[in-house]
């Protein structure tokens, strides 16, 4: 067993993979997934459909896979996790990797709508609306490599899927502490934070996680969203909506069935968790 | 501009499932069993709150109850009292009002 740390989709990856062939498999499988569906790419899949002006698309076997995905993290959290806010991200300057996006002096004016909808083969979208999978992506590459045996345990970014009982989760805030070790066993963890990815608009900071209620960089009491779950996308779907319904996640989390356990960083520093939060002793 | 036919489109998907079925060929073998790892989840940058309203302070608890982590609450602000000028409809004068704000 052995492990090894790339650079993959913008951010840094880990693995825990049983030679070193298997290592430089595991990055070659996000690599590959990274040139599908990132928004950097002009030759990537989802580069091509939001360039497009056809309203409907049959979008390949692997794109539609992680739009299904998509569609039931929109369903399961009342609307709050929408990949449809592509626009919205762009226009408020994320419009390209994140070393090269620049402070703006005015908020951008709403580019409009987000809607969307997918039957399992089409994608249909209003004019304008363009998509960004952001951590949903991330979460289903990790559980595809760790399902397939390639690896272990794997991390992109925030997400990590692990099919060892043994695996213990370090969870750091946004100050760089340590906000809790997180005994994850066999399954999958994400954390969604609104200070990772931050720059100035108009004299305020924004972020990279978009209000599809407001369509603008969400407010929320909490700075940072763990969740476990059974996958890692089921973790990144449910760590984006804590973090969106703010002072309610916590509540909304524990009710879920899908979601074993929750913690949030709040914005005074306190860590608080739900009952099932199951830490390292 | 480039339009997305749907001869192109074809030629994506097929490009897409070339390059992830490529992919997907890597993952063939499954791993044996492994000992604990403790994963980095990296270290952010300090903390910046996007937030122009009042911030609750404590979450709202769910049924099975809040469990505290860790309790560092950072002192809220001092009130800032704000001072507004009005102007009364007749006679002209100004009134000052003082309120406080958080």
């Amino acid at each position: 067993m052995s492990e090894t740390s790339f650079s993959a989709m913008g951010t840094d990856a880990y693995a825990v993979v049983r030679s070193a062939d298997d290592g430089v498999n595991v990055a070659a499988f996000v690599e590959a997934a990274e040139a599908v569906f990132s928004r950097f790419r002009v030759d990537s899949e989802l580069s091509r459909i939001n360039r497009s002006e056809q309203l409907a698309i049959r979008p390949s076997p692997v794109f539609a896979e992680v739009l299904a995905i998509a569609d039931r993290a929109r369903t399961v959290t009342g609307g709050l996790v929408d990949v449809g806010v592509g626009g919205h991200l762009a226009a408020w300057g994320y419009d390209r990797s994140f070393e090269r996006v620049g402070d703006r002096f005015h908020a951008p004016d709403d580019p409009g709508g987000r809607g969307w909808s997918f039957d399992g083969a089409t994608l249909t979208r209003e004019p304008g609306v363009r998509l960004d999978f952001g951590g949903i992506v991330k979460g289903w590459v990790c559980d595809r490599a760790v399902e397939s045996g390639l690896a272990s345990v794997l991390s992109v970014g925030g997400d990590l899927r692990s099919a060892t009982d043994a695996c213990l989760v370090q969870v750091r805030d946004p100050w760089g502490d340590d906000a809790a070790t997180v005994a994850l066993g066999v399954g999958g963890l994400a954390t969604s934070s609104v200070t990772r990815r931050t720059w100035m608009v108009g004299g305020a900071p924004a972020h990279h996680l978009i209000d599809p209620r407001t369509g603008r960089p969400a407010e929320s009491p909490v700075i940072s969203a763990t969740v476990v779950g059974a996958s890692a996308v089921d973790a990144e779907i449910g760590a984006k909506a804590v973090l969106l319904r703010g002072e309610q996640g916590l509540a909304w989390a524990a009710d879920q069935p899908w979601i074993r356990s929750a913690l949030v960083v709040w914005h005074d520093g306190s860590v608080y968790g739900t009952s099932a939060v199951e830490l390292a002793s | 501009m480039s339009r997305f036919t749907a001869r192109r489109a074809l030629a994506v998907g097929a490009w897409a499932g070339a390059a992830l079925t490529w992919a997907m060929a890597l993952l063939g073998e499954p791993a044996g069993s492994q000992v604990a790892h403790t994963p980095p989840m990296g270290s952010p940058t300090p903390a910046v709150v996007a937030a122009s309203t009042i911030m609750p302070a404590v979450p709202s608890p769910p049924d099975g109850g809040l469990v505290i982590l860790r309790f560092t609450p950072v002192p809220p602000p001092p009130p800032e009292v704000v001072v507004r000028t009005v102007q009364a409809p007749a006679p002209r004068q100004a009134v000052v009002v003082m309120s406080q704000g958080s």
